[in-house]
Order: structure tokens, then C-alpha cells, then sequence
């Protein structure tokens, strides 16, 4: 199952696409080849090398839960379960709906292990989570 | 690679661990030479004939016997206590694992982006092929890419365990309704093992973790296709 978030930069379900021809738009890694057709200085291994960094620089922007200064030490529980506190607040209080809610939940899915948020939101559901919501 | 006598520490894949082990190469550089001074000292007193009736004091001595050690003692604080505060920097991952224990094999998830979630069972060893490692491949293994920060959430269904890799420099328990964070980056791609280290019943020895770390773009084909199977 997917997890949609406006966070999120990667949308794949394939292997990636080939290399373009025209220069990457984010800098550093490569430099500019516009209008120039396939050389055999485009085949040096630097020139490969750049052309894969580009890819890479254009698709891999790996996102995950941010360190949190509140939660700074090895023990993250606390982390976990008051980002689902805070997003099942978020919705109660600013309704379904609400965008910006969906940050505490992306934590929460990246923090939480999945049979923890499982058996949680079954006692929601059945009105028996010990937490205040 | 752990491999059969193998003696010291296993080859570094994160440079945290490559710190710990210059650390413990310096360490055990000079408690070498004060045990062979020692050594010596000992063997040469033992074999003297010769004698003082008359030996008391000797205040300058003392004052050296007393001020070497604690010179070498910082010697040994100073790269310990640079080490112990790098281990607790704040750095920032891209990539967050959770590792849950369970009586005996390790759960994985990946919840980023795709969810994925799978077993890691340790392949027993009448099941293994030729060219297997007895007692440590896995079913599963756990794929991670290179050069990336990685954060790995620790926890326990039932009873404690205990998630480590020591190529990486990590260990830390896996205890029910906790989460222990720990962090590493790999700088090198390869399989890389580890075992249980909590007492967890009778196939304790028996629950392995294998890493394997690759390239970021294989990472992600091999994430999305996990999420697709």
C-alpha cells in the first residue's frame, strides 16, 4: 500500500527511466550538454559518472521522519506515541480533511511497527484507546 | 566477514566502526607496553641477587610511578571520551528500518514510502546449500543502500532480544513495548552479519540478521518491487 504524502519526491513503480539528454536542472552534478549530440567524450567515465549522479540527484530524494529535538536519545517510544496522540488530536480537532495533519501521520507510519498502530487503531475504533483524545 | 578463529574485530562497513576500532587498536597498543614493562620489571627483579637491607623511601620515584600512570591514563581518556560523543552526534536519516524480535526470527519494516514488511528466518542447515554460512544466511535478507543515514527502530514482541551488527557497531536490545533508536551509514557494499544477543529460549543462537547493503538505485527497484510482491 502506498502512502501518499506532499513530502514524498518518489512516485515509482517501475525502474527508472533512461538518462536524459539535456542537462539536469539541479546543478552541482552535471554539467551543461545542451545541443550537443552524443560524442565519445559523453562516454569517458567521468562523463557516465555524472550522468548516473544526475539521475540519482533527480529521483532519490529519500525522505523519512525528521530527528526530533524533543526525542533526542535512544529511546524513541515516546516519539511514536505522541505522534499518533497528535495526529488522532489533529483530526479531532481540525477534521478530516486537514492537510498538515498528515505530517504526524507519515511519523507516526515511519516510527510506529505496524502491529503497535494496528492494534491502536482498533481501540479507537472500539473506543477503549487509554489515551485523551 | 566473520569467518572460523577469527580473532579480532571484523572489518569496519560504517565509519563509526572504523573509529571504535583505532580506538581499540591505540588502547591495546599501550596496554602492551605497560604490560612488557611490567613484564620486565618483574623478570628482572626475580632473577636479581643482589640486596638492600636498607631500602625506605624514595620520594622521587614514587612521585614518577605516580604521575606516569595517570599521564598514560589520558592518554587513554582523551580519544575515548572524542569517541563517546561522536557514537551520540544528532545526524539526520533518510531511510528508517524497524526490526522487531520475535521467538526466533526478526521482522522487518519499511514504511518510508512503500510499506513493506517481511520475515527474516535463519535457513537451517540442512537446507543449506553448498556454498552457504551455517548458522548465520538468512531467507530474507535485509537490503539497505549505501552512503546513506540510516535509522533502525528496535523493538520486541514477546520476549527480550538483542539487534546487533558488528561490522556496523551497533547493538542494542530489542525490548517489548520499547523503541531503541540506533543509527549507522555504510560505506561499502557487501552482506554483512549478525546475531541475537539477548538469551530469547531455546533458538536463541539461531536467529540471525544479515544486511545487504547496495546501491541506492537497487534499493529503491528492490523496494518497489517488495511492495508490489
Amino acid at each position: 500500500m502506498k502512502i501518499d504524502s506532499h513530502e514524498r519526491k518518489i512516485e515509482r513503480e517501475s525502474p527508472p527511466p533512461p538518462p536524459p539528454r539535456r542537462c539536469a536542472s539541479r546543478g552541482d552534478f552535471v554539467s551543461c550538454r545542451h545541443g550537443r549530440r552524443s560524442s565519445p567524450a559523453d562516454r569517458t567515465p567521468e562523463a557516465i559518472l555524472d550522468m548516473s549522479a544526475a539521475i540519482m540527484s533527480e529521483e532519490t530524494k529519500m525522505e523519512t521522519a525528521p530527528f526530533d529535538p524533543r526525542f533526542p536519545n535512544q529511546n524513541q517510544t515516546r516519539y511514536c506515541y505522541q505522534s499518533f496522540v497528535d495526529f488522532n488530536r489533529c483530526q479531532k480537532i481540525k477534521g478530516e480533511d486537514y492537510e498538515p495533519c498528515e505530517y504526524f501521520k507519515k511519523v507516526y507510519t515511519t516510527i510506529c511497527p505496524n502491529s503497535w498502530i494496528e492494534k491502536w487503531t482498533d481501540q479507537i475504533e472500539n473506543g477503549i484507546f487509554p489515551g485523551k483524545i | 566477514m566473520p569467518t572460523w578463529g577469527h580473532l579480532g574485530l571484523q572489518d569496519s562497513a560504517s565509519p563509526l566502526m572504523e573509529q571504535l576500532i583505532f580506538f581499540h587498536d591505540h588502547a591495546m597498543v599501550v596496554l602492551i607496553l605497560i604490560t612488557t614493562l611490567v613484564g620486565y620489571m618483574m623478570s628482572t627483579l626475580f632473577f636479581n641477587t643482589f640486596t638492600n637491607r636498607f631500602l625506605l623511601e624514595g620520594q622521587t620515584i614514587e612521585i614518577v610511578w605516580t604521575v606516569l600512570p595517570a599521564l598514560i591514563l589520558i592518554f587513554i581518556a582523551l580519544p575515548s571520551l572524542r569517541l563517546l560523543y561522536l557514537l551520540d552526534e544528532v545526524n539526520n536519516p533518510s531511510v528508517t528500518l524497524k526490526t522487531i524480535g520475535h521467538q526466533w526470527y526478526w521482522s522487518y519494516e519499511y514504511s518510508d514510502f512503500l510499506q513493506v514488511e517481511f520475515d527474516s528466518y535463519m535457513i537451517p542447515s540442512n537446507e543449506l546449500p553448498e556454498d552457504g554460512f551455517r548458522l548465520l544466511d538468512v531467507d530474507n535478507r535485509t537490503v539497505l543502500p549505501m552512503n546513506t543515514q540510516i535509522r533502525v527502530l528496535i523493538s520486541a514482541a514477546d520476549v527480550i532480544h538483542s539487534w546487533t551488527v558488528p561490522a556496523l557497531g551497533v547493538k542494542a536490545d530489542a525490548i517489548p513495548g520499547r523503541l531503541n533508536q540506533v543509527s549507522f551509514l555504510m560505506n561499502r557494499p557487501g552482506l554483512f552479519y549478525g546475531q541475537c544477543s539477548e538469551i530469547c529460549g531455546a533458538n536463541h543462537s539461531f536467529m540471525p540478521i544479515v544486511i545487504e547493503s547496495v546501491s541506492v538505485n537497487s534499493f529503491l527497484n528492490w523496494i518497489s518491487s517488495s511492495s508490489e510482491a
